[in-house]
């Protein structure tokens, strides 16, 4: 059985101006909480609204973890942590059938994957075998034990991370993998600003403990719902069109986008533009949405240790037509 | 057309483009020119692709060192030219200069202009190819190297510079195929003067190969070496047979004893010829060779267009053949020929004195013996036949007098030998005789149905006088070896003489596909010569009658190549305009406006540049400007981006008013 994720009967239908009004409260409580982070909030957001999974690739203590936890707080989403390790198998993370002396029968319990927001923590130490586990459940937004297929919640979102400078007994996600996460963001570290400000606070974990959340799980379909009905014109088609052309043809990318990345590329174009207030998507929403779709799904050969990631050179080669 | 900017670093893509497609452009003249340019050339422009720096310019050392340098190189080069040949002037010279300084314009580039002239140049000197050799390799290479030429200045208009090797040539390949019908236009209508399309004056060197004005011995022996094409025959009806096929050329008439030459009388009027029997018609094509005579079947009813028939009835051109030459004769097989000057049967009896004894003797007893001439040319072809005489490639060499030699001692020889040898005979036995030079045979090509004669078919035989029947050709070589006759020259000789490759040679399997592979390629290499090298006046008049044309001059045919072109061009146009739409899209033709006049006053926008960051960029630079920015942005934005087409007018509007000038009010 597979449940439909068509917007909800009972979901309000959301327009524009009240999409933005509430997207603006999101950010606006998540960031009190993540200091001076607001793009990589805003790109976070952009990502769960186009209903892509996240990979997050950095450094440990940079916030990674807080991150998801205050998106999972104020989307008002169920939570749950997954730590990888090399030892986890599949079944920590889908759940297993026991034999219920009480029932008389196999009774199923659910793993933590059955959660709206999954945190997967360090997602390359796990082996390929529990890797895919997860990425088949993203994938298909189901699971499969034992012959019967059990629908995953609705919403559902992955926010896997990465520590991409320790590799020794890792497990590297390979490129086909990679490529079902819909945007993969670094974090950075903090300006000196908000580094400041982080001190002087208190602990972000007691904090996250206050947040409220902003949205109810149907305004969330809602405005998901709103971001599909974005406008994109001909000439943003086009547009989007010469820059997977261009990855296609040219020497310094091999191989090029994939169909899947195009649609992910206009999906997170789309829910940038409603995040903006904008009921179509222009241009530059796709040269902002497109570091984060792209840079881990495209190999750059052709430029030096020098030059910029592979999203911003294909960015700089391609005119706006 | 804008060029943007290329990357002329050490090593980059078009860098590398243009050196390949300039040194292939070189490569059809390398074996034609000193071995000293070719070497300076591929010094010059290697030293273009190792020595110049990142920013895609020669290293500089001081700029007056660098001019003195490319004085001195220039000077070299001029210098060297003169020296090779004595002058800076004509087709090899001239093509030596232009190779060195399209060396020099690879090593000087700078902007994207140079790179263009630099590709041209290169493209004139893949052009001059063609004036030493038009055949089908050298049109596939040239083809190529303009194809890799292409690919180098796709990078004039490459703004990504990044377009793989593949994607490139299959671009360079789109558009020389969106050129082919203009040129197929172009051959089929321009204007021809008269003469071949690649008439050149041919340097005076040049030698040709084929058969000459005189015969002595060996002279036919080494054309038997030779695989090359005399001249090629298409029958409008059957072929004859193989025996009949006597492709009379040079008649020689006098002797010292070794050599044979044409007679001297010039001037005299052709002969009277009775022709009789049915007519063969046919066209030949003949290759460029060393004399002025056109070969024809015996006997030709007319000499050819823009020749003559001599006193003995050989037809020579009125221009030197060092072009390739076609010719439609009439032939019939069955004739009287009289003789064409009174002097004639004097000529055709001298002897040089005091050679040939025994020979002269042997004629001299059968003369007095009584005999009628008939009784006296049969016995000498008896004595051939009878007398253990050999057709061989390879006769011994003669000691003393060649003739008598032949006859009486060594009786291994070719068919100069018997030819010279009969003609001694004859005139010693008061018969006039006459050496006739020529080809005799040919071989069929099936595929196109074009007789094939060959160097190697070349033939000498005799013509007697005889009272009854006017000059009458006799061949002594076929009472010795019919099979010469009959066969053709392959059948008379062993293998190992003629240009097969070892194993391919014989009737097997081997020299069967050898045959076929060889016919393939002659019948397509002739289609070549036939419709495009030989595409002239005629021909193009032929085609355009076809067409319904026939009646236009050259002024009508430049006006309809006019409008054809024009009508090509529009097509294209079409289909490139509605292969991409977006073209014609009004609000972006309005926004490019709106973007030209910013770039009239500096801000230009940059080619991926989204409207809403430019018009931000702009506010910045120009506060004063930044409102009506604003608006026309929103309005192109509304427009183009989120489908209000009604707003269209309101941008037209506005866009109207807008005239920034250069520095704020």
């Amino acid at each position: 059985m597979i449940i439909s994720t068509d917007t909800p009967a009972t979901a309000p239908r959301l327009g524009v101006a009240e999409s933005h009004a509430l997207m603006a409260g999101v950010t606006r409580a998540a960031s009190t909480v993540i200091l001076g982070k607001e793009s990589v909030v805003r790109l976070a957001l952009t990502c769960l609204i186009a209903r892509g999974h996240l990979l997050i690739e950095d450094l440990p203590g940079v916030g990674k973890t807080t991150l998801s936890h205050v998106l999972a707080n104020t989307l008002g989403l169920s939570f749950q942590r997954i730590q990888f390790t090399s030892d986890l198998l599949p079944a920590d993370i889908l759940g297993v059938s026991v034999f219920s002396r009480d029932l008389g029968a196999f009774d199923f319990h659910p793993g933590p994957i059955f959660s709206q927001l999954i945190l997967a923590d360090e997602v390359n130490r796990a082996t390929p075998r529990t890797q895919s586990a997860l990425l088949e459940a993203m994938e298909e937004r189901q699971v499969t034990i034992d012959g019967k297929s059990r629908p995953l919640p609705n919403p559902f979102f992955v926010i896997a991370t990465q520590n991409p400078s320790h590799h020794a007994g890792t497990f590297p996600l390979p490129e086909s993998q990679l490529d079902r996460f819909n945007m993969c963001l670094q974090v950075g570290y903090p300006d000196s600003k908000a580094e400041r400000e982080l001190l002087r606070g208190r602990d972000r974990r007691d904090l996250l403990g206050e947040i409220p959340p902003v949205l109810t799980v149907e305004q969330l379909t809602a405005i998901q719902a709103a971001a599909e009905r974005v406008t994109t014109a001909d000439a943003l088609l086009d547009y989007l069109q010469d820059l997977l052309e261009f990855s296609r043809v040219s020497s310094d990318y091999a191989p090029g986008l994939s169909p899947r990345a195009g649609l992910a590329i206009l999906r997170s174009a789309r829910a940038w533009a409603l995040l903006q207030g904008r009921d179509h998507v222009l241009p530059e929403d796709i040269q902002t949405v497109l570091p984060g779709v792209v840079n881990h799904r495209l190999n750059h050969i052709g430029g030096g240790a020098d030059s910029a990631s592979p999203a911003a050179a294909l960015i700089e080669q391609v005119p706006v037509p | 057309m804008r060029l943007s900017e290329i990357s002329l670093a050490r090593f980059s893509p078009a860098l590398l483009w243009l050196y390949a497609g300039n040194v292939l452009a070189v490569g059809t003249h390398i074996p034609r020119i000193p071995v000293w340019i070719s070497l300076l050339f591929l010094l010059i422009c290697s030293a273009r692709l190792f020595y110049s720096n990142p920013d895609g310019q020669l290293r500089q050392h001081s700029a007056p060192l660098m001019k003195l340098l490319a004085v001195t190189l220039a000077a070299v080069i001029l210098a060297g030219v003169w020296l090779s040949y004595g002058t800076l002037m004509g087709r090899e010279a001239g093509i030596s200069l232009l190779i060195l300084l399209t060396g020099m314009k690879f090593l000087e580039m700078k902007t994207p202009r140079d790179y263009h002239i630099a590709g041209f140049l290169g493209l004139f000197l893949i052009l001059t190819g063609f004036l030493y050799s038009q055949t089908i390799p050298v049109a596939v290479y040239m083809l190529l190297s303009v194809g890799v030429l292409v690919s180098a200045l796709i990078a004039c208009n490459d703004p990504g510079r990044g377009l793989a090797t593949v994607a490139r040539l299959r671009l360079a390949g789109m558009l020389l195929a969106q050129a082919l019908p203009l040129v197929v236009l172009i051959f089929l209508l321009f204007p021809r003067i008269p003469g071949p399309l690649w008439g050149m004056p041919r340097d005076a060197n040049s030698g040709l190969s084929g058969l000459g004005e005189e015969m002595s011995p060996g002279a036919i022996t080494r054309l038997i070496e030779s695989d090359d094409i005399a001249f090629r025959v298409k029958f409008e009806g059957g072929t004859p047979r193989k025996s009949a096929l006597y492709w009379r050329g040079p008649v020689l008439w006098t002797t010292d004893g070794v050599t044979w030459v044409r007679s001297r009388l010039r001037r005299a009027a052709p002969p009277r010829v009775t022709l009789d029997g049915p007519g063969i018609a046919y066209t030949i094509t003949q290759e460029p060779g060393p004399s002025s005579a056109l070969f024809a079947l015996e006997l030709p009813e007319a000499p050819a267009e823009r020749a003559f028939f001599t006193h003995d009835y050989q037809i020579r051109s009125q221009q030197p053949l060092d072009q390739r030459k076609q010719y439609s004769l009439i032939s019939h097989t069955r004739y009287r020929l009289e003789s064409g000057a009174e002097e004639e049967l004097g000529l055709a009896l001298q002897l040089p004195y005091d050679y040939h004894p025994r020979a002269v003797a042997l004629g001299r007893s059968w003369r007095e013996a009584g005999l009628p001439p008939r009784e006296i040319v049969r016995s000498a072809m008896r004595q051939f036949n009878e007398e253990p005489f050999y057709y061989t490639l390879a006769p011994p060499a003669a000691r003393s007098d060649l003739v008598d030699e032949f006859l009486f001692e060594t009786r291994q020889g070719f068919c100069e030998h018997y030819a010279a040898a009969f003609v001694v005979l004859m005139r010693a036995a008061g018969i006039p005789a006459r050496v006739v030079t020529g080809y005799q045979g040919g071989t069929l090509n099936p595929l196109d149905g074009y007789l094939v004669v060959r160097q190697r078919d070349a033939h000498a035989w005799a013509e007697v006088w005889l009272e009854e029947g006017g000059w009458t050709r006799v061949d002594p070589t076929s009472a010795v070896s019919p099979a010469r006759v009959n066969e053709g020259i392959e059948g008379a000789l062993p293998d190992s003489i003629l240009d097969m490759p070892a194993g391919f040679a014989g009737s097997g399997f081997l020299g069967d596909v050898w045959r076929r592979l060889r016919n393939t390629f002659e019948a397509i290499d002739n289609r070549w010569n036939q419709w495009v090298l030989s595409y002239d006046r005629n021909r193009q008049a032929r085609v355009l009658r076809g067409l319904g044309l026939g009646t236009l001059e050259w002024e009508g045919l430049l006006l309809t190549l006019g409008v054809l072109t024009g009508l090509i061009l529009t097509i294209l146009g079409i289909l490139m305009f509605r292969a991409r739409p977006r073209q014609g899209d009004r609000a972006r033709l309005l926004y490019d406006r709106f973007c030209r006049r910013l770039e009239r006053i500096g801000i230009p926008r940059r080619s991926h540049e989204g409207p809403d960051d430019f018009a931000r960029r702009v506010g910045t630079l120009r506060r004063d400007l930044a409102r009506p920015i604003e608006e026309i942005t929103k309005l192109y934005i509304e427009t183009r981006y989120a489908g209000r087409q009604e707003r269209l007018v309101d941008l037209e509007n506005i866009l109207r008013g807008f005239r920034p000038r250069k520095t704020a009010a």
